[in-house]
């Protein structure tokens, strides 16, 4: 009976919100297709695809996907190990930290124009900018996660690890790490999804790929918004995918924490 | 003599918590610390086992500094000491790793060890999943598996009920009576101390000090509702009470 009723209430939800699209649409006031139009529109991008750019909905969300998982990647890569080696060195620390510091404020999106000037001799400079936003985007908060993480392990384990006389690489790898690992997840959860969000509007602004270039390349012929929508519910459902997959790993690489 | 403390004695900042104990155990003896919390117990034991520094004075165990990166002690901490990401094996695995023992040798001792603690049906299970008394009986394994001569625990049982308190006392016990390894317990509870212990060491005051020690004379196994065990409970609280 609960069930039912939490299906019940969230079928009475989604209803609602259609029929505020649906009224919304149907008065005119606003610019906007229909839900029924825009669904089609869906389908028909996800099946068919569009035939001005020749590409389906999936390839270009899967383009935008990519740059994000490259980004996340080098995040990881320079993240991790920058992490943890300011987690239990406190001078290199305070050391990294007086210029992270001073660009970590910085949104990811304002690296952009900048990003261009510095890539501007690259082959595909585009490429390279787009990397770079959603690595800004991605790299504080695995970074902070994991100095965070490997800096505060409770006391007690650094004690046992000593009480056994584990060397300094043991309490590093095997207590640390470990200890660190759920809140450098979330961190990878939350770099991917500041990425993904970066690299949307990263491809509004240049280039000639993925979901954000298509939703905004769509806006400038005009007169397509069931598009624009379509390719927003793309954007939605990537994000909760990522946000699902990372939470899927989440229970492979820290069972303990699940039993 | 296993273990022998001299002028021992310890300053937090300006607070002098601990000040000359002197004291000499016996290998294989079986000695509890009891005294008012916050008098200086676990920092003693601690400093026992290398793990608080500085301090002053001389702890040396046959005749030598005592050093936990060598593996002189094994330590029992009050609750919740397991690493949560390993398994019961895991964690007795990782004390003998970081010991250096061979990887056969390593599964023949965690398999003894986990045996000897009744828990080898439980090797694969996680902390999360095994009760407060199961996970001292693996902090136990863990702190003996690589073979120290002495074992520090501190108040281990404190947190458990005290139906699993009395077991764990009497394995324990058992444990100690097979392996014969020499035993610094600290606990608050003076009937803990009459049961388990050779001699109550009592400390007292501030700094605190050894006001006294106890030889318990009752013989093993001890019934908590004996005359002779009364007594010394007894005469125990009265010198914590401050009697002399």
């Amino acid at each position: 009976m609960r069930k039912l009723q939490y299906y019940g209430m969230a079928t009475f939800s989604l209803a609602v919100f259609l029929l505020i699209w649906q009224t919304a649409a149907f008065s005119k006031l606003v610019e906007l297709p229909a839900p029924w139009e825009t669904a089609k529109t869906f389908f028909d991008l996800v099946v068919r695809g569009d035939p001005f750019y020749e590409k389906t909905l999936q390839e270009l969300t899967l383009a935008s996907l990519k740059m994000v998982l490259a980004g996340c990647c080098l995040s990881l890569l320079v993240g991790l190990p920058l992490g943890i080696l300011m987690g239990s060195w406190p001078k290199l620390e305070i050391f990294a930290n007086t210029v992270l510091e001073m660009l970590r404020p910085i949104p990811p999106l304002a690296w952009i124009p900048l990003g261009y000037v510095l890539f501007a001799r690259m082959e595909a400079p585009t490429f390279w900018v787009q990397l770079l936003i959603v690595f800004v985007g991605s790299f504080f908060p695995i970074l902070l996660s994991t100095v965070e993480g490997v800096k505060n392990v409770e006391k007690i384990y650094l004690d046992v690890a000593r009480s056994c006389g584990a060397p300094q690489r043991d309490i590093l790898f095997k207590v640390r790490l470990p200890a660190a690992a759920p809140l450098i997840i979330t961190g990878v959860r939350v770099g991917l999804g500041v990425g993904w969000m970066s690299i949307i509007a990263a491809e509004f602004v240049g280039g000639k790929t993925g979901i954000g270039y298509y939703i905004w390349s769509v806006y400038n012929i005009g007169g397509r918004t069931a598009e624009i929508i379509s390719g927003m519910i793309a954007i939605g459902l990537v994000s909760f995918l990522l946000n699902k997959s990372v939470l899927f790993l989440e229970k492979r690489l820290t069972p303990w924490r699940f039993c | 003599m296993a273990l022998l403390l001299a002028g021992v004695g310890k300053q937090f900042n300006d607070l002098q918590v601990l000040t000359d104990l002197n004291l000499a155990v016996e290998e294989g003896e079986f000695v509890c610390l009891v005294g008012p919390s916050g008098c200086g117990k676990t920092t003693l034991l601690r400093i026992i086992g290398g793990l608080d520094q500085p301090w002053v004075g001389t702890v040396q165990m046959d005749g030598k500094k005592i050093d936990p990166a060598k593996g002189d002690i094994g330590f029992v901490f009050q609750e919740n000491s397991l690493f949560p990401w390993l398994t019961a094996r895991g964690n007795i695995e990782f004390a003998l790793r970081a010991r250096g023992f061979g990887s056969r040798e390593i599964e023949k001792r965690v398999d003894y060890y986990l045996e000897l603690v009744g828990l080898s049906e439980f090797a694969g299970f996680y902390p999360g999943q095994l009760s407060g008394g199961m996970k001292q009986r693996v902090g136990i394994a863990r702190a003996m598996a690589y073979g120290p001569k002495v074992l520090l625990m501190d108040e281990p049982f404190a947190a458990l009920d005290a139906q699993t308190r009395e077991i764990m006392q009497q394995e324990l016990l058992r444990i100690w009576s097979k392996e014969k390894k020499t035993v610094v317990f600290v606990t608050h509870s003076i009937e803990e101390a009459v049961f388990l212990a050779d001699r109550v060491i009592v400390l007292l005051g501030h700094p605190a000090t050894i006001k006294d020690i106890v030889n318990v004379t009752v013989a093993r196994p001890r019934q908590r509702t004996s005359e002779d065990f009364n007594r010394l409970r007894q005469k125990i609280l009265f010198l914590l009470e401050g009697g002399s």
